[in-house]
């Protein structure tokens, strides 16, 4: 029963985890310029996911080392230390960007502008890690989270033509604005697929103590909890097809997205969504912040733990209470949260390499995993999206900004 | 920013296209306001943003980015548009949810305007 109860928690998790504001602005955006053809980015992005959350759930729960600790075991300081200040420098960004999320659903419910909100937020994110346990944090704000499954609601009223739906699975070339479509295919692969996921669920096994029994409930989880989040993004870029496209309007502000739910959802629509993705990108800022101060402590042989008392790992603790502030910079000059999303969702794609490749060879270390260690199809299918993402993002970034 | 930072000139369809989509906006979010599915805050910031956003892309794209098209009638829709923008904000400032409607409409034959030379720009492009 307990377990089942983990199962259950953990999908929720996962959903909640997945929605944040990179899945949801990309998938807005896709959809209102470009229609259903760019659902196939989302369904690759949460296939790849789905394979490296397992992975980083049966490492941890086989070897009982984080990702982090066993890539610094493998690969010494040096690598270490490459990983961590790519991954420190994008992750930040996609903290500027879910704490600029929280602010402007903030300003849109009261008025006030999100700079005003900078401080506020980041207060309550350092309270909520300095006082908050693991467990109310991923459980918490997952639950509260699950208000986005407004998303999928928000569709179905919609009736979509399911047929061009489905089609839109199907990968295919632009007819035109060739240099938008590819970046923002590269922006839904960066929102999808994650590297600070892989941390932070891998750290989570270890601090929920995982344990060789729970690799079926981690499949479960991942494969589940994943494919619903998923969902949920196609769920925003189908609202985005049905209600701004015809409209012709592009999505540049997160005020169009809240826009759009008013239309399937006349009553609760605005409403669900301002509540739905202030909770969401709360509880992704939470994940980011403890990823960065994970990377940190594992990597360098600091006490961690988020269920511990901070007077016990004062170092891990430091690194949050450092990082918040300097992540409020921005909000307070003004610096358009939307803009701070699209180019942390490239630059994470343009990362993911230095993330993944230490990764799966980890997952193929027979020392690690014994019997537990990678099969084929997982190696073959990350590797290939992980490439793609990769191979696009340096084409499509200089395109998008510098033209062709 | 950075493309213009850059020195890339910008593209005329690209800019009309945005001013017509920050028009679109502006008119989805005085339809729902009309029906009390938004906070007035939140509309208000809107039109003004909008009515902002126009105003910059309206500089660009009268020295930068000259699009290929009736520019006096251009000029004279946005103007137009600009200024039952600033109406409509002070009638959601106010509640006055009844004139609304009426200035709405006006604002909407403007919008409509330019969303079509923006089409035809688009349709000559390709």
């Amino acid at each position: 029963m307990k377990k089942i109860l983990q199962v259950a928690l953990g999908i929720v998790t996962s959903i909640g985890g997945f929605l944040e504001i990179g899945s949801v602005t990309t998938a807005a955006q896709a959809g209102a310029s470009f229609g259903y053809q760019l659902l196939w980015p989302i369904a690759l992005g949460t296939l790849c996911l789905i394979f490296l959350v397992e992975m980083s759930g049966r490492l941890s729960a086989v070897s009982k080392h984080t990702v982090i600790a066993a890539m610094r075991d493998r690969f010494g300081f040096r690598f270490y230390l490459l990983v961590l200040i790519l991954m420190v420098l994008v992750s930040f960004l996609v903290l500027c960007a879910e704490m600029g999320g929280i602010s402007l659903c903030l300003q849109m419910s009261t008025g006030l502008g999100f700079p005003w909100w900078a401080i506020p937020v980041a207060l309550v994110l350092w309270l909520l890690l300095w006082r908050g346990t693991f467990s109310v944090i991923e459980n918490g704000s997952s639950l509260l989270g699950l208000m986005t499954v407004a998303f999928a609601v928000g569709a179905w009223k919609l009736h979509p033509d399911w047929s061009s739906v489905a089609s839109g699975l199907i990968p295919t070339r632009p007819s035109e604005h060739a240099a938008k479509y590819w970046f923002i295919v590269v922006s839904i692969l960066g929102a999808s697929i994650s590297p600070y996921m892989m941390y932070f669920y891998s750290s989570g096994a270890i601090e929920d103590e995982w344990d060789e029994s729970y690799i079926g409930i981690n499949r479960v989880i991942a494969a589940f909890g994943m494919t619903f989040g998923g969902l949920l993004s196609a769920g925003v870029l189908i609202i985005a097809t049905l209600v701004l496209k015809p409209k012709g309007i592009d999505v540049d502000s997160f005020q169009q997205v809240a826009l759009m739910m008013t239309i399937p959802l006349p009553n609760w629509g605005f409403e669900l969504f301002v509540g739905g993705m202030a909770v969401a990108c709360l509880g992704a800022a939470l994940e980011i912040t403890l990823a960065i101060s994970y990377l940190f402590a594992q990597g360098l042989g600091w006490n961690w733990s988020e269920n511990a008392a901070p007077d016990s790992e004062a170092r891990f603790c430091t690194v949050y209470t450092l990082l918040i502030p300097i992540a409020a910079i921005p909000l307070l000059l003004g610096i358009e949260p939307v803009k701070i999303t699209i180019l942390s969702m490239a630059l994470t794609a343009a990362v993911l390499p230095a993330a993944i490749i230490p990764f799966l060879v980890l997952m193929n270390d027979k020392d690690l995993l014994a019997d537990h260690t990678n099969g084929f199809i997982s190696n073959t299918v990350v590797v290939l999206i992980m490439l793609m993402s990769f191979a696009l993002a340096v084409v499509s970034i200089p395109l998008q900004y510098f033209g062709s | 920013m950075i493309v213009t930072s850059c020195g890339k000139k910008p593209d005329p369809a690209d800019t009309l296209s945005s001013v017509a989509s920050e028009l679109a906006t502006a008119s989805l979010a005085g339809r729902v306001w009309v029906k009390h599915r938004t906070p007035n805050s939140f509309t208000g910031n809107t039109l003004r943003d909008s009515r902002m956003n126009i105003a910059e892309q309206q500089n660009i794209l009268f020295t930068e980015a000259v699009p290929p098209v009736d520019t006096a009638q251009l000029r004279a829709s946005l103007d137009h548009a600009k200024d039952m923008l600033a109406t409509m904000e002070k009638m959601i400032a106010r509640q006055d949810i009844k004139s609304f409607p009426a200035a709405l409409a006006f604002f909407e034959q403007d919008a409509k305007k330019v969303q079509d030379m923006s089409d035809s720009l688009e349709k000559k492009q390709q």
